[in-house]
């Protein structure tokens, strides 16, 4: 399996990371969702995170990627995260009428990880006293 | 734009916990310059709870649920959980005549309840010093 040009997969502990680049266009979306509903399907996952913090812009269609490759996910019974939403990036969303109903979201990587693995997962893979 | 007087402040009750003391009508402008204030400091201080207190709103009608909700809806986008404080009587009563669904999200009657219910979400137990 090569990794996914733009996008980063780590595993954590039981949690699969994938680090989204600045933005998101069709080919890297579709790669994106066919490994992780692949490490999905071959891996005991407890959950995946999509780190979003470096996502800079969004449109209805980049939009539509993020909630098919969650649901696409949560289709096969693993839970998914979104972390590091920037502020100007939820403005957008919610303009477009995008809301919780279709995404599920944490404040950063750290805190997406201690909610899907339990705080001594992310305790471990993280510096820091991990509380804040 | 928004002038002093109009300005509403975002304030930080607890480690964790920011909200906002709405007093006066929620117009888009101001929902607007709100919205980009709370969500800044959300992103900032990695906020867990934004707690919106109505108590200050004389009346709240179909635009300003609207606005209100876009405020919620966008607050949880960036994962961290909404609060409604201060839902009064005549308030609660006009929302359910309108039709408008407020019942997805968290409210409370008093700021002190929705402090209560931030410190659970934050697995905080405030108490007074020495009680058991």
């Amino acid at each position: 399996m090569s990794p996914t040009e733009g996008a980063s997969l780590t595993r954590l502990g039981d949690v699969l990371l994938v680090t989204l680049p600045h933005s998101l266009d069709d080919r890297l979306a579709a790669d994106v969702r066919e490994e992780v509903t692949e490490r999905v399907a071959e891996e005991k996952l407890a959950g995946v995170v999509l780190d979003i913090s470096s996502l800079e812009i969004i449109d209805s269609y980049m939009a539509r990627i993020l909630t098919d490759v969650s649901r696409s996910v949560e289709t096969m019974g693993t839970r998914v995260l979104l972390a590091g939403m920037r502020p100007e990036i939820a403005m957008i969303l919610v303009e477009l009428g995008v809301s919780l109903r279709d995404l599920r979201t944490a404040v950063d990587v750290e805190r997406a990880v201690e909610r899907l693995a339990g705080p001594n997962v992310a305790s471990a893979s993280f510096s820091g006293d991990g509380r804040g | 734009m928004s002038d002093s007087l109009s300005q509403i402040p975002v304030v930080e009750f607890w480690d964790g916990i920011i909200g906002a003391p709405i007093v006066g009508g929620l117009d888009s402008n101001r929902t607007h310059d709100l919205m980009a204030d709370i969500l800044e400091e959300v992103h900032e201080k990695k906020a867990r709870v934004v707690i919106v207190d109505i108590s200050g709103v004389p009346s709240v009608d179909t635009e300003v649920s609207k606005n209100l909700m876009s405020l919620l809806n966008a607050v949880e986008l960036m994962g961290a959980s909404a609060i409604i404080s201060g839902v009064r009587p005549e308030v609660a009563q006009t929302v359910v005549d309108l039709g408008i669904d407020l019942d997805r999200y968290e409210t409370t009657t008093s700021l002190s309840l929705a402090l209560g219910r931030a410190f659970d979400v934050l697995d905080l137990d405030v108490r007074p010093a020495g009680s058991a």
